[in-house]
Parts: structure tokens; sequence; C-alpha cells
């Protein structure tokens, strides 16, 4: 009876340990969202532009967030992921045009912004943009980080988790002009679908937004295809691989052809003119001929031997 | 001989009902028509929704609704704050740790520790993950564990290379796909690692996950030390950054 008491006794006070042990600090983590993904803005100097982001706190966790602002350019070779400047090359124009970049959260300039558990936030991003402004375009993306911090007596990592936006600015833009730079698909297929290849070229100094389709004809010119593309923004003197929406590339989702298609390619961009090009291709299903041809010979075979016999 | 020459015109009539149903079955789908002077573009209506400047646009909530397109202006200033977009624009992101404790380490005795990033909803344009650190895991008196080399001594915050031994030292991270092909083509090989973008040592910032669509992705962080380390604490922070694509 004794015996049962302690055991008792211990088994309670280890339980009352376990529960009072603090929990890993690694526990809980961050889920942010922010909205819209990119803003585009076109202003003639002078200019206080402002437009609204929305920033929400998705966890159970009170979340700390300061904010920076990361310069860019076009990424390399025709993609279209954002290219990271380092401090080490910005321009004296690119830091002082940053520096006139400000948050405000009710009409107050913030460096930090606190969101308690699913709080969601309008903030303001105020571009002043002064008379003696140059003509160029500024691209950045505004980029949420979350600030925590933990210090455990061992080693670690600080996980910092970081959200953005792309803000693209054309100040005094000019001219805009574009073109199709490549436009192609095999010419001979045997079967579908059919994968384009579309590169669109901004040869001007001011970003483009674009946006368009190709339209694919048969041998009697009827329209038997439509494939949409994705809406892109091309950065000044950049090319980009145009894509279908959600799609890495263009694919007419076609597979029994016959014949000779024509596509045509539709580029729209900045109320500007409609670019288009055609290309065109042929088609033959080689192996469902070969396989009628095989069942043809087969037929003659077994009809000669009935024949025969 | 009738018989055969019936067949020859059956097997005709066949081949002309395969090649009419391929090239005459596809329907005009186009909203559009189009001869050499003219294209007539049906297209979607498009609903321009002009919206105060201080006001914040308002999140489309219903992802089957019209196609919206946020454009307004202020004074000597146009913005368009959403393309033409089907689908939700917004961006959501989320890591499964606000720390990874790798405990005391011992050498030649690797310590790996998982996260997880979840991208759960993002544009239709797609979106990248950038990570780096601030510096190498370092303690309050400049001793600090180097960023690994991989086994072959040439993995880099650019290039991955396998690191399996006990005996390579160093901290350094592997991108594992769980639902998906988002993580980059430096991990599609198992085992391979790379250090991290030391902001630092002003290098640029690593693209590790680039997608169309809202993934998971596991992030694995490994440490080993070497006989000759300091026996001390070390720490740094690591940093991902989600942001779309253009």
């Amino acid at each position: 009876m004794r015996l049962k008491s302690k055991i008792f006794l211990i088994a309670s006070v280890l339980i009352i340990i376990l529960l009072f042990i603090p929990k890993d600090a690694n526990a809980s983590g961050y889920s942010l969202s922010i909205y819209p993904t990119t803003i585009r803005i076109k202003a003639n100097s002078p200019a206080i532009v402002k437009t609204g982001v929305i920033i929400k706190n998705l966890s159970d966790n009170t979340a700390e967030l300061s904010y920076i602002l990361k310069p860019f350019v076009a990424g390399n070779n025709n993609s279209d992921k954002v290219n990271y400047l380092l401090y080490s090359d910005y321009t004296s124009r690119e830091a002082k045009f940053l520096q006139r970049v400000k948050i405000l959260e009710e009409d107050q300039p913030v460096s930090k912004i606190t969101l308690s558990p699913k709080q969601e936030k309008n903030l303001t991003i105020y571009i002043d943009v002064p008379k003696e402004e140059e003509s160029k375009d500024h691209y950045f993306s505004l980029v949420f980080l979350t600030q925590d911090k933990n210090n455990p007596d061992s080693t670690y990592s600080q996980i910092v988790e970081g959200i953005g936006i792309n803000v693209l600015i054309s100040i005094n833009p000019k001219e805009y002009k574009a073109r199709i730079k490549n436009f192609s698909t095999s010419s001979f297929i045997s079967e579908g679908p059919v994968k384009f290849n579309v590169e669109v070229e901004n040869t001007e100094q001011n970003f483009i937004n674009s946006s368009g389709y190709i339209l694919i004809t048969n041998i009697f010119g009827q329209n038997i295809g439509k494939v949409n593309l994705g809406e892109r923004s091309i950065l000044a003197k950049s090319t980009v691989n145009m894509s279908n929406e959600k799609l890495s590339d263009i694919i007419w989702k076609e597979n029994l052809l016959l014949g000779r298609y024509k596509a045509k390619l539709i580029i729209n961009y900045e109320n500007s003119p409609t670019l288009i090009k055609e290309t065109a291709f042929i088609s033959i299903p080689v192996r469902q001929i070969i396989i009628l041809t095989i069942i043809g010979f087969f037929v003659i075979l077994v009809r000669k031997k009935l024949k025969t016999s | 001989m009738i018989f055969s020459s019936r067949l020859k015109k059956l097997s005709l009539v066949s081949a002309l009902i395969v090649i009419g149903f391929i090239v005459f079955r596809n329907q005009t789908i186009a909203q559009s028509a189009s001869n050499k002077s003219y294209i007539m573009q049906g297209g979607e209506i498009e609903q321009k929704t002009l919206i105060n400047p201080i006001e914040s646009p308002s999140k489309p909530s219903d992802k089957n609704s019209e196609k919206t397109s946020n454009i307004y202006f202020g004074e000597n200033y146009q913005v368009i704050s959403e393309s033409n977009q089907e689908d939700s624009q917004a961006l959501s992101f989320s890591i499964s740790n606000n720390l990874v404790d790798y405990g005391k380490l011992t050498p030649a005795n690797p310590v790996s520790r998982i996260i997880d990033l979840t991208v759960s909803e993002s544009p239709s344009r797609g979106y990248s993950v950038f990570t780096f650190e601030n510096n190498e895991l370092s303690d309050a008196h400049n001793n600090f564990i180097p960023d690994t080399t991989c086994d072959n001594g040439t993995c880099s915050e650019i290039s991955s290379a396998l690191w399996s031994s006990n005996l390579s030292f160093g901290f350094g991270y592997r991108c594992e796909n769980t639902d998906g092909s988002g993580c980059t083509e430096d991990f599609s090989e198992k085992g391979y690692f790379k250090q991290f973008a030391n902001e630092s040592k002003s290098e640029a910032y690593q693209i590790i996950i680039n997608d169309l669509n809202s993934r998971k992705a596991k992030i694995e962080l490994k440490a080993n030390i070497s006989n000759t380390q300091t026996k001390s604490s070390y720490s740094n922070s690591i940093i991902f950054i989600a942001v779309p694509n253009l």
C-alpha cells in the first residue's frame, strides 16, 4: 500500500513537472498574406502617389513586422523572375528615389507594423515624385519581414519570413514600343499537343503590360483553336518568354491533327497598335496512318485467303 | 471481283470519313474572326473599377467572379493595382517555425532540422521564394561555423553538390519537394546541398522555389562541426522571402 502511494506521488510530481516545462521556442511559425501582388504606376512629376496594400496575419500568433524596399531589374534569360540589385549596385538616383517611398498606417509613416492573430491592415504606399524627378522607371519589391527575438542557450537559426509585392513606376513615361521577337513551333508534327514559343521584346524605356492569344486556323481558314496567353509585365529594354495562364509553356491541347495549320499570334500592350505574327505547321498522324495501313493489309490478306479456300 | 471493288470503295469512303472527321470536327471556338484586312476580337467583358486612391483595394473574394481591373487616377498619376486575371491575386506564405534549434553541436556528428514552407495562394504569374542568411552561424566572440563546401569542396550559394560525409563540415541547406516540383533544379539529386547566400558578404539572394501553383516544400538545414571548432553557442538569421513573378 505504501509502495503504491509512493508510485502515485512520484507519477503526480512527474506530470506536474512535464506540464510546467516551457515549450520549445520553435513550436510556432508565421503565416502572412498580401494583396495586391503587383502595382503598376504611371506618374508625371510632380505627384504625390498614394496606393493601398493589404497585409494579413493568418496565424494564431501576433506578428511584428518591419519592411524593406528592394530594387530589382529584369531577370536573366528572358525569365519572369525579379533580379534583386545588391546594395553595392544601387545608384545614388535609386537610393534617393527609395528614400521618398514611405508606408503609412492611418496616414502616419511607420517603420514597424503589429498584426494581432488573424488581423488585416490596410496600409498606404506613399511615393513623393518631385517636380525635378527625371524621366525614368523604378522597380522595387516592398517586403514585409517578421521580427522575433528568441535566444536559446544553444546553436540556433532565427527564421524570418518575408512576403512582398512588386511596384513598377514610370516617371514621365514617353513612348511604348514592343515587338514580337520570336513566334515559332515545330514545322512538322505527328500529333498534338502543340507547343509554341513566344518572345516579346519591350524596346523602349518604360515598362509595359502585355497580353494576347494565338488563333489556330485549318487549311480551310476555319478558326479551330485559341490559346490565351497570361498577362505579363515587361520591364524597360527587356524580353520575356510569354506563357499560358498557370502554365510555364504555351500549349495548344489538341491531339488529333491532319493537314496544314496556321497560327496567328496577337499581342496587345498599353493601348498601342496590336502586334501580329504568323507561323504554320503541318501535322500528319503517322502512327494512325501506319495502324490503318496494317489493318487494311490484314483485311485484304484475310479476304484473299478466304477466296482461295 | 465485284467484292474486291466494293472493298476498295468501302476503304476509300472510310478513309474520306476519317480525314473529314479529323479536319472538320473542330468547332469554331475562338471569340474572334479575321481575314487579311481585319481582326474582330470578341474578348471577354472587362469590368473597370474606379476607386479612391486612398482607399485600399478590396480583394476579390469569389474565385469565379468576373475579371476585374482596379485602375484609378490621382493628380498626375495612374495606378493599375491588379491585372485582368480570373483567379485571386493574393499571395499567402507560411513557415512552420520561427526558430531552429540545433542543440549542442558535437564534432563529426551532423545535425539536420526540417522546416516547411507553404505557399497556399499565389497569383497566376507564379512566385519565387528567395533565401539568404544575415551572416554565418557565429558567436559573440566572432567565432563562426563556416558555410559548407560539401563533400568535394565545390558547393557554394550558387551551385549545389553532394554532402553526405560526416567529415565534411559547415552549415548548409537543401530544398525537398513534397507535393510538386517547386524547388529549383539544384536540389533534384538526393543529398545535394548549398550554402545560404551571405548578406554580410553582399552575396545575391538565391531563388530556392519558383512555381506557378501553390505548393509545400521542406527545407533541410544541416550543421556539422570539426574537432577544431571552438565550443560555443552559434546563431544567425535565415530569411525566406516570397514575391510574385512579373
